[in-house]
């Protein structure tokens, strides 16, 4: 490793590179803290050159690369492997281009979610997928794990969002896609990469669309006295046709937990759920909107609605899901977020599974969710010092998965699978589904040494390679 | 050939599910089987491999115009007999069903409570088909394209097997989006099978307002000051008889009541129309519309920003070769279908006219000319990693064709 990182500094300088063992810890693991290996080496490019450079030198030397946007994913996407290097974004953070007319930017992949909507904002434009983390993740690992966020239950998750790429493949040859297309010229390698959890390539810059931000926008936020009726409500107001921008939930815990910290947002004691709308639109819109769903949650008689169209009191409304996962630091030292998807129409009865999975366990569950995707995020508080809890708290997280599989959902809505979700992979998908996905791979890293170990099993694709050892040559 | 196929099909099929397909648009004649189940098709596929065919899916034809011709089909593989919804849930907003359901069918089945994207105005097409074309429709301005509104889908490999990628749920990123790569893929990869889409709430009201303006530029014009005013229109339209001659504008309008209100004040202010079109009228009108550029042998497609150039541009090849273009153009996307009236498919004038508008950095997709379609051009490495997906996902070439 110590001429390896000779060789990377020359290409990248000093600054490029992190390998004393006081700063690599800062690496060990994303935001899933449970699973953590200390990386011997890290590498920080500042362009698409460098990368390509980078890469061409470790394939030379196979070794295998772990890329990391800003580690806030939530499934161990980029947990290091052992004999590998870490390949962090994180001084790639230029804006490139930012084309008003034609609606579109183009960012380096180390990009802040946040920045680059605040940077649209003034020109009356909006990046539409805001992550939780949005504060701290970025647009590369935004397409890494083709992220969510509360709107995108109106603007669909960063692949409606992304238009083209410049990948450095595992051989450190560039694939240059960034040219905003209305169709793919051929296969959609764009659409192909976005969510592949860093297995395909490593994403340097980022064409993404922009949306025009609205003119009104509303908050409803709706207090309820149970959570069942926060769950049909969401179920009502998506069957009447409604179709506002965010739908999402809240459970006692978290509203305690929200209410004993800073991000207080005086929500009721007796309050078991709260329901978060917003509407955007023109302001006779908006207006109409607003009285649909109201006519909708009244039905489920709520114990207060309370709206705001100002930004500060829009801020207000939304202070309290905003800072619900900093708010859970109070309840437990450790938070598994868990994260699965239900058909809309089940959400009552997978929510109530949830809590009895957890119940019967004897483990703490504080839900927050994005309602009307039916993305689940079942928060299991716990303590890592503790093993039989930790073991409680993965089994949970199996059986809800299983769960919600069953119920025709599926693992992931916006965290990906990552290290996480591998042993559940094949409660979603066949044999068969997943020997096709290792194909797809090999064709992008042959010797797959792209976060290796991730999203796909390892065994079906030794499965995949031992069959087509075995196939009869191709015809010509 | 085509006997020997068609007798060792009759091991798999009942006789009433092969025909010959006849060919057209330059694509060959060659046997057709149309299985009524998935286990069938996966029975001619495997038949197929066994005998080292190349097969060719096909939905109803509707694209076909727009598809190169193979060099050899040997066996074309209908969806035809694969029909019918498989599950709609009105509460959900997804709709799954088997590739060979008719685009008529599903609007049928969700007609007053949902809206369908993509909005087609060939009532033929099948499911599959629409997505093996990367058909998008008329409402793609407001609603993004087919790729958009795949949930999920299932498709037999080469092999005969199986392969689901996505879901039924509308959010989902569960392993690779293959689907992605299924969808406009024209059957390069995979025969699909079933597919799931998301469902829109179906708007209210329809209006459509019309303005006639005094060139297409003008009309391209108003189009970005309604953007700039907030208008965020189903589609908006401009036809022209002549590049350089008067343009009908037509913006169309759906949602709730007081959003296309609010919405026509601000078109009336910023494209001053002469019609307004509400309720059934306005309704046939966007039907009219949907199928504006129909007869189009060409679609060009660049930047919102830089069409009235590519207009230009195309204007100047088209007088130089002596081709008097009538365009339909949706300047919001940036693309323009252009028909040439009176000039025939064989005339040498629109390949001249294909590298003319190469070389002003357009891209265009043509119908009807065959063989002589002329290639998209990506670059370097993209075409050798489609490649490589090709040969990855259909090691034994079974299905015809490579990347498109």
């Amino acid at each position: 490793m110590r001429s390896l990182a000779r060789e990377l500094r020359a290409l990248v300088g000093p600054a490029g590179i992190v390998d004393e063992p006081t700063r690599l810890v800062a690496y060990e693991s994303d935001a899933l803290a449970m699973l953590a290996e200390t990386p011997e080496l890290v590498v920080l490019p500042r362009d698409t050159r460098e990368t390509a450079a980078v890469m061409e030198l470790l394939s030379r030397r196979g070794v295998p690369v772990v890329p990391r946007g800003a580690g806030t994913g939530l499934a161990g996407g980029a947990t290091p492997v052992a004999g590998g290097v870490v390949l962090s974004t994180a001084r790639m953070r230029d804006v490139l281009e930012l084309d008003v007319a034609d609606r579109f930017a183009r960012v380096q992949a180390g990009v802040v979610n946040v920045d680059l909507s605040s940077l649209c904002q003034h020109l009356g434009l909006a990046y539409a997928p805001d992550p939780s983390s949005q504060m701290a993740c970025t647009i590369g690992g935004n397409v890494a794990n083709n992220s969510g966020g509360p709107h995108c239950f109106k603007y669909g998750a960063t692949t409606r969002h992304v238009l083209g790429l410049v990948i450095v493949q595992h051989d450190g040859s560039v694939l240059d896609l960034a040219e905003p297309e209305l169709d793919p010229l051929g296969y959609d390698l764009v659409g192909l990469f976005v969510g592949s959890e860093g297995t395909l390539g490593i994403a340097t810059e980022v064409t993404v669309r922009l949306v025009p931000a609205p003119p009104v926008i509303e908050v409803v936020l709706v207090l309820f006295r149970s959570l069942d009726d926060a769950c049909e409500a969401v179920s009502d107001v998506i069957a009447a046709g409604c179709d506002p921008a965010a739908l999402e939930i809240l459970d006692k815990l978290t509203i305690d937990a929200v209410e004993r910290s800073v991000f207080a947002a005086g929500y009721p004691r007796e309050a078991e759920a709260v329901l978060l709308i917003e509407l955007e639109g023109r302001a006779e819109d908006v207006a109409a909107q607003a009285r649909e769903v109201l006519a909708q949650v009244e039905r489920r008689r709520p114990l207060e609605v309370r709206r705001g169209r100002d930004p500060a009191t829009r801020k207000k409304l939304w202070a309290g899901r905003k800072g619900a996962f900093g708010a859970m630091g109070r309840i437990a030292p450790d938070l598994y977020v868990a994260d699965a998807v239900v058909p809309r129409t089940k959400l009552r009865e997978l929510v109530a599974r949830t809590v009895a999975i957890c119940r019967e366990r004897g483990l703490r569950l504080a839900t927050v969710f994005h309602a009307g995707d039916g993305n689940l995020h079942p928060n299991i508080c716990y303590d890592r010092r503790d093993a039989d809890e930790v073991r409680r708290v993965l089994e949970a997280g199996h059986l809800i998965l299983s769960e919600c599989v069953a119920a025709g959902g599926a693992l992931t809505g916006e965290h990906g699978v990552g290290l996480e979700k591998l042993s559940a992979m094949e409660l979603y998908f066949t044999p068969a589904d997943l020997a096709a996905a290792c194909r797809m791979r090999e064709a992008w890293d042959p010797h797959r040494r792209l976060n290796p170990g991730k999203l796909i099993p390892t065994h079906a694709c030794l499965e995949v390679r031992s069959a087509a050892r075995n196939a009869e040559a191709p015809r010509p | 050939m085509s006997a020997r196929v068609t007798e060792l099909l009759t091991g798999v099929l009942a006789q009433e599910r092969i025909r010959h397909f006849p060919g057209g648009h330059g694509h060959r004649a060659a046997p057709e089987a149309a299985p009524s189940s998935l286990e069938e098709a996966a029975e001619v596929l495997r038949l197929a491999r066994a005998e080292r065919w190349s097969v060719q899916p096909l939905g109803h034809g509707t694209r076909l115009a727009w598809l190169r011709p193979r060099e050899r089909v040997d066996l074309v593989l209908s969806s035809r007999n694969l029909r019918g919804i498989t599950s709609y849930e009105p509460a959900d907003g997804t709709l799954t069903a088997l590739a060979g359901t008719s685009w008529a069918e599903l609007v049928a089945a969700t007609a007053g409570r949902h809206h369908l994207s993509p909005e087609l105005s060939e009532p033929d097409a099948t499911l599959g088909g629409t997505i093996a074309a990367g058909l998008s429709g008329f409402d793609r301005l407001r609603y993004g394209p087919v790729r958009h509104q795949v949930l999920g889908l299932a498709a037999l490999h080469a092999d005969g097997t199986r392969v689901k990628s996505g879901g039924r749920v509308v959010k989902n990123v569960t392993g690779y989006d293959l689907h992605r790569l299924w969808c406009g893929s024209e059957g390069t990869l995979c025969f699909l099978a079933e597919g799931t889409l998301r469902l829109y709430p179906a708007p209210a009201e329809t209006a459509v307002l019309r303005a006639t303006v005094a060139s297409p530029a003008e009309a391209i014009g108003r189009c970005h000051a309604l953007l700039r005013a907030g208008v965020q229109p189903l589609a908006a339209v401009v036809s022209a008889q002549e590049l350089a001659g008067p343009a009908e504008l037509a913006v169309v309008l759906a949602g709730r009541p007081e959003a296309v209100e609010g919405e026509a004040a601000l078109v009336r202010t910023h494209a001053q129309p002469s019609a307004e079109l509400h309720g059934a009228d306005a309704l046939a009108a966007r039907a009219e519309l949907c199928r504006a550029g129909q007869g189009a042998l060409l679609v060009l497609a660049t930047r919102p920003s830089i069409l009235n150039a590519a207009l230009g541009a195309l204007a100047k090849a088209a007088r130089a070769l002596e081709l008097e273009p009538r365009v339909s153009l949706h300047p919001l996307l940036a693309t323009a279908q252009v028909e040439f009236p009176g000039i025939q498919l064989q005339d040498e004038r629109l390949l001249e006219l294909d590298e003319e508008l190469a070389g002003a950095g357009l891209r265009a997709r043509w119908r009807g000319l065959g063989a002589r379609t002329p290639r998209p051009r990506p670059a370097a490495a993209a075409a050798d990693l489609m490649l490589r997906l090709k040969r990855s996902l259909d090691p034994d070439g079974l299905f015809a064709g490579g990347p498109p």
